[in-house]
């Protein structure tokens, strides 16, 4: 196995530093076999790991959009997924398992797909629930290209994962999952368009560990439209029964998408429920103070690039805005909950804006507690300290030097943020394959006080490229920036890989 | 339920393998039971690229049923991905005793097991096809369908979804120069293809005025559940949406081959 510590600093300089302090550049040295978790006296850990295994160092595919689920009755396991295919061509498309807690990986192909499909799936995004152990799971199905709702007992073992339910016309299916009382509760955000024109649904399972049961589709939007809603639909839920859930109201349009100038104009809402959206008007529990209808109108008439295909100004990526919700899990805060979105801003392609309320989503910050310009695939999660960590991916410079920056960032109370760089790689290679290059999104978890996420980036071998270090399990040289075939000779294209992180020791 | 013939028929990594020890495993996660043996790649017959480099190594093979195998003794196995970690796991739908003659018959290119499987896939597209041309592409163009929907679109007048996933449909005209499987009246067919490069499509083949080749084509079956978009191509309009569906001139007699063995079926 491969490891790389990059950017050696003292060992007292190597925790998480603030914004303006952090350097992101990395020395050259020898690859080493050592770990490369960085550990500083008090300071938080931080383990990067390039996840595709030894087995595939052959490996050239876009294994883009990536999500994390990490199981909370043992976070030594954990499931990610991105748009990997099945290496050898077979109907089930893999996930990529841990049971390390994310030193190595190896890819199990048990979701429902289809023979030599290039993907593995059209949309992938996956959940525990938070005992028993069962993974769920919301996809595009290729080659229906249905949204279907999985759910395995064990995605370790060989059985492919069951099908709940399976329909038409949809977008984006984004899962989340709890447990109460011994049941499972699964939300899965989704974009359908069987209810145009208001599309922003929130599929709700209240016992999806038994049976095959079908879920209650719930249309979280009330108000008009431009004739739908944007793919964006992102559920959380509280362990006390709180439920919420935010998406992209699209109101107006100007522009062409298949001309690749669309630009709506949209409201970011976030929606309740205070029963975990089991009852008959759910996400109903939260009315906007303007026009008094479901739906918290947390900002209005924002713009947002809608792109069939990503450009050289926009690092190859496709733009589409990009959403993410996470609420305080501890038991008395289900109260405080964290927003980012994105929009179109002067002499930005896209801004990410983070804010907070404290009172269930009925007052929110008044200005940002956090911009980041040229940025894309904002998630959020908070840890059992209320720790909120975002992660972000940033476009830097432009033109042949362009960078794609992966930032990972924390705040205990929304006004300082640390700032740790888990990837500065190319914007321009590997060329793009296809739309979207890095993903329609990223993902981030916390489990108890940690955090752990994953993202998608060039996986070019460089010390330089990951500033907090990294491990790669295929074969790679870090001397010549080279990614090797099994037989550590012959040289492998770069291309886009998913990475773990981990980040330990935040309070 | 497929036969283990039919499964064979479509395994991507088909091998031959010399037996080193049954119920063991050598991947973690891929347990040892009496279903399972670690087996040498003697030699590829059929890989796909990223995985071209497995001949000499040891591998884990679980059997569909208990083994039957013998420690020592040479196979051909038809198998499917399963665990991929430090090395691999395959699931075997298929294993015959091996003999020279038998593997040398699987083996197009004995050399090349990522082209056998290209040209293998290839024949098992034509046998799928509705009718094989061979020609050049004259003309690509927006449908007229798509032309509309479009139109609409731009001025906010259609209910059409707005998706990172709309495949936007195009049309090619191939003229024709002979007609290998099926029947088609006149010199020219049109095939609708998704131009869009979003995850969904971007395998599809895309046509280009000016490309020869020879054309694997499938009559467009709507899928039921669906509302059906505007521009979406009508039932028995030809289409080519699998990457094999378009094939150099080179691979024109293997494909007449199997396209005639369909026919006569």
């Amino acid at each position: 196995m491969a490891s790389r510590k990059g950017g050696r600093k003292p060992a007292s300089k190597r925790k998480v530093a603030s914004t303006t302090k952090r350097k992101a550049a990395a020395t050259k040295k020898p690859a080493t076999r050592k770990a490369a978790r960085r550990k500083a006296p008090s300071g938080p850990q931080v383990l990067v790991v390039n996840m595709m295994p030894k087995a595939l160092s052959r490996e050239h595919n876009q294994d883009s959009e990536p999500t994390i689920a990490v199981n909370p009755a043992n976070p030594l396991e954990i499931v990610g997924t991105s748009f990997t295919p099945d290496p050898m061509g077979g109907a089930l498309a893999p996930i990529y398992v841990s049971r390390d807690g994310g030193n190595t990986w190896s890819l199990n192909s048990i979701v429902p797909s289809h023979a030599r499909s290039p993907s593995g799936t059209f949309d992938i995004s996956v959940a525990f629930g938070s005992a028993g152990g069962r993974l769920y799971g919301g996809i595009l199905r290729d080659s229906s290209e249905n949204f279907e709702t999985l759910r395995s007992a064990d995605p370790t073992a060989a059985t492919a994962m069951q099908v709940l339910q399976s329909r038409a016309d949809n977008d984006q299916p984004f899962a989340h999952a709890i447990t109460k009382a011994g049941k499972d509760s699964v939300y899965i955000g989704n974009n359908d368009f069987q209810a145009q024109p208001r599309t922003a649904t929130v599929d709700v399972y209240v016992d999806a560990a038994k049976g095959t049961p079908a879920p209650k589709k719930v249309r979280i939007e009330v108000r008009n439209t431009a004739g739908q809603d944007g793919p964006q639909v992102r559920p959380v839920a509280h362990a006390d029964g709180t439920a919420y859930a935010a998406f992209y109201g699209w109101r107006s349009q100007t522009g062409s998408f298949p001309g690749n100038t669309l630009v709506v104009t949209s409201d970011v809402v976030v929606v309740r429920d205070d029963h975990g959206g089991s009852g008959a008007q759910a996400f109903q529990d939260l009315k906007d103070p303007g026009d008094g209808l479901a739906g918290r109108l947390v900002a209005h008439g924002v713009k947002i690039p809608f792109s069939s295909s990503g450009t050289a100004a926009t690092g190859q990526q496709r733009l589409g805005g990009t959403l993410a919700i996470a609420v305080d899990p501890r038991p008395g805060h289900s109260g405080t909950v964290w927003l980012a979105w994105a929009d179109q801003q002067p002499r930005s392609m896209m801004s990410i804006h983070v804010r907070r309320s404290d009172d269930r989503g009925a007052t929110w910050s008044a200005a940002d507690l956090l911009t980041v310009p040229n940025a894309i695939n904002a998630a959020l999660a908070v840890n059992n300290a209320g720790v909120v960590g975002l992660l972000y991916q940033q476009l830097l410079g432009s033109g042949a030097t362009s960078r794609w920056s992966t930032h990972f960032r924390s705040s205990a109370n929304g006004a300082s943020w640390s700032d740790l760089v888990l990837a500065n790689t190319s914007a321009t290679s590997p060329a793009k394959l296809f739309d979207p290059y890095l993903g329609d999104y990223d993902h981030l978890v916390a489990v108890g006080a940690d955090f752990y996420g994953i993202f998608s980036a060039s996986n070019q071998p460089a010390a330089a490229n990951f500033p907090s270090g990294v491990k790669y399990q295929r074969n790679a040289d870090f001397t010549s920036g080279r990614l090797l075939a099994l037989d550590n000779s012959t040289p492998v294209a770069v291309s886009i890989d998913p990475f773990f992180f981990k980040v330990t020791g935040i309070r | 339920m497929p036969s283990a013939e039919e499964l064979a028929k479509d395994a991507k990594f088909v091998f031959q393998g010399t037996v080193k020890k049954l119920r063991a495993s050598n991947v973690e996660g891929a347990a040892a039971n009496l279903r399972t043996a670690i087996v040498h790649v003697d030699h590829l017959i059929r890989a796909v690229e990223t995985l071209a480099d497995y001949a000499g190594r040891d591998i884990t093979v679980r059997l569909e049923h208990e083994s039957t195998l013998r420690a020592g003794q040479s196979y051909v196995f038809y198998a499917n991905g399963w665990i991929f970690a430090e090395t691999i796991a395959v699931q075997c739908v298929k294993c015959d005793e091996a003999t020279p003659a038998s593997a040398a018959a699987l083996s197009q290119h004995p050399d090349d097991a990522p082209r056998s499987l290209g040209e293998h896939e290839a024949i098992v597209q034509a046998e799928k096809a509705d009718l094989i041309v061979s020609g050049r592409v004259s003309l690509v163009r927006l449908t007229q369908p798509e032309l509309r929907a479009r139109n609409l679109l731009d001025r906010g007048q259609t209910n059409e979804p707005i998706s990172e996933h709309a495949p936007m449909w195009r049309e090619a005209v191939i003229a024709i120069d002979a007609v290998h499987k099926g029947q088609h009246a006149g010199d020219e067919v049109v095939v609708r293809f998704p131009a869009s490069r979003d995850v969904r499509w971007h395998k599809a083949p895309k046509f280009e005025a000016g490309q020869e080749g020879v054309f694997l084509l499938h009559k467009f079956v709507p899928a039921a559940a669906t509302r059906g978009m505007p521009a979406e191509p009508g039932a028995g309009e030809y289409t080519a949406m699998h990457e094999s569906d378009v094939q150099p001139l080179t691979r024109l007699a293997a494909i007449t081959l199997a396209a005639r063995a369909s026919e006569n079926r």
